[in-house]
């Protein structure tokens, strides 16, 4: 059923919006199950726990099945409801952030995943330093990104948009920390210590998208899209 | 009549025509989609071609190419969300739209990897690469841009058979480039190249190997579009089977390589 604006289809409507309201909230309980494999992927930087790896996987399952159930919801609406305005804006951001959302989850479970090389992690303390403030840095950004998608803020939104400091000087750092690097393991040491950082650098890069998206959302501006591309 | 009474009414109508405007427009979307994707096709061997001889002009222009490529992903996402707003599109119609706006993304990033490799090379200007990393570039090379026309094929021609083959074909690039890291570790070892260039060029394997990741999930959302198979439901279909599996039992299936697993992990969709 559609939604109209005749009095008789009163409650249609209204469970067309709460509809709506309930994918938004869904998109922000996946952001949660995200958040928790960010957790646990700071936790492998720091301790190297390989018994994280059982969780993270059991999570990481919960957010592709999530990623599944609101796809298909998604689609359900533009087929049934064919939305328009605002409620279309909202729907196809839903599909892009869920996306996003399913990457990040990815991206932490591949840092998560370097728990056996932890001590190539560590093999150089100045290098596991840098990494470890990425791993802050790219968390809070995520952090921001949600809560913007939760509170339509467009300010915290927006502040997503200055290209973390932080992110870009630890990057710097560590690519010259690597390129110092000596010995028989250095390429190993090198390539997991690439390896945590891109994708900690990718995590924040989606959390840019995210509060792209957000501005889209409350702006309906296609132009806030073209962070999107780059 | 209500907009649920219309639809019912639509429903029932014959077939709309394919030359009505509507589908002159969708026509063209897609066709943008299938020029997008053509010129991420030839800037594969563009890229790999600035990285074997050192061309830097051509490493500059390999970068500045990229923002068509982001203007054009950009006008198609505009112009599906124009149609999704304005025609209410159904069944076959919706799933055509929303094929060419994950495309379009999909198209995008592998542009992107294709920067990444242009910008790798010039990080690494004037190594030396030993004949059998070179090789096996080549390689890799010409298998990305193979998939990327094969799952552009599918996408044009509408063939869900080529596109669900699209995995299975990936799985030669993926064996190249587990070919590839392990001569990077070897040429390091025997003391023929430097760190620097050897982490950029395991960095410039993935790239490939991503290129391949997202043909293949190019594939899957042409099999969407022509069965309305949802891709998604693969990754249910994993979760199922990974339950059946013994819990806590041995994870399978990750290339390690002299004890490191380049990819960390399972590949981002």
């Amino acid at each position: 059923m559609s939604p109209v604006d005749s009095a008789d289809n009163r409650p249609t409507r209204l469970a067309y919006r709460e509809e709506l309201e309930q994918l938004r909230l869904q998109v922000e309980l996946m952001a949660v199950r995200v958040d928790e494999n960010l957790e646990r992927m700071r936790s492998v930087l720091q301790t190297g726990d390989v018994s994280l790896r059982s969780a993270a996987y059991a999570t990481d399952d919960e957010i592709d099945a999530m990623n599944v159930s609101l796809t298909e919801r998604c689609y359900s609406i533009l087929r049934l409801e064919s939305p328009v305005a605002t409620d279309l804006r909202l729907v196809v951001s839903v599909l892009r952030v869920i996306g996003e959302l399913e990457r990040i989850g990815d991206l932490a479970l591949r840092v998560i995943n370097l728990a056996p090389d932890h001590h190539r992690l560590t093999a150089d303390a100045e290098s596991h330093a840098i990494v470890t403030v990425l791993a802050e840095e790219s968390v809070e950004r995520y952090r921001v990104a949600v809560e913007s998608w939760a509170t339509l803020d467009p300010g915290l939104a927006q502040s997503l948009l200055r290209p973390s400091s932080a992110v870009e000087r630890a990057m710097d750092q560590l690519t010259r920390r690597i390129r110092a690097l000596q010995g028989p393991d250095a390429v190993e040491v090198a390539l997991v210590l690439t390896t945590a950082a891109r994708s900690l650098d990718r995590i924040a890069d989606h959390s840019l998208v995210l509060g792209a998206r957000v501005r889209y959302l409350i702006s309906g501006d296609s132009a806030h899209l073209a962070v999107e591309v780059r | 009549m209500n907009r649920a009474q219309q639809r019912s009414s639509r429903d029932n109508e014959p077939m709309p025509e394919r030359h009505s405007p509507f589908h002159q427009e969708l026509d063209q979307v897609q066709a943008e989609v299938v020029r997008l994707a053509a010129m991420v096709t030839e800037t594969i061997p563009r890229a790999t071609d600035v990285l074997l001889n050192g061309d830097m002009a051509a490493a500059q222009s390999v970068i500045e190419d990229d923002d068509y490529l982001d203007v054009l992903s950009l006008e198609i996402e505009e112009r599906c969300y124009q149609l999704l707003a304005l025609q209410q599109p159904m069944a076959t119609d919706l799933r055509s739209i929303i094929t060419a706006l994950r495309l379009s993304s999909e198209i995008e990033r592998s542009g992107d990897l294709m920067v990444n490799v242009a910008k790798a090379a010039r990080r690494m200007y004037g190594a030396d690469l030993a004949p059998r990393l070179r090789g096996l570039i080549e390689k890799m090379s010409e298998e990305a841009a193979r998939l990327f026309k094969r799952c552009v094929d599918a996408y044009a021609e509408r063939n869900a058979g080529l596109a669900a083959a699209l995995d299975d074909m990936d799985d030669r690039l993926d064996d190249l480039h587990e070919d590839f890291i392990q001569a990077i570790f070897e040429s390091y070892q025997g003391d023929t190249m430097d760190l620097q260039p050897a982490v950029q060029l395991a960095l410039i394997g993935r790239y490939y190997e991503r290129v391949g990741d997202h043909a293949v999930n190019i594939g899957d959302r042409v099999q969407y579009m022509v069965t309305g198979w949802l891709p998604e439901h693969a990754g249910a279909a994993r979760l199922e089977a990974r339950a059946r599996r013994s819990e806590g039992g041995p994870m399978t299936g990750e290339l390690r390589v002299n004890g490191v697993d380049p990819n960390g992990g399972p590949s981002p969709s």
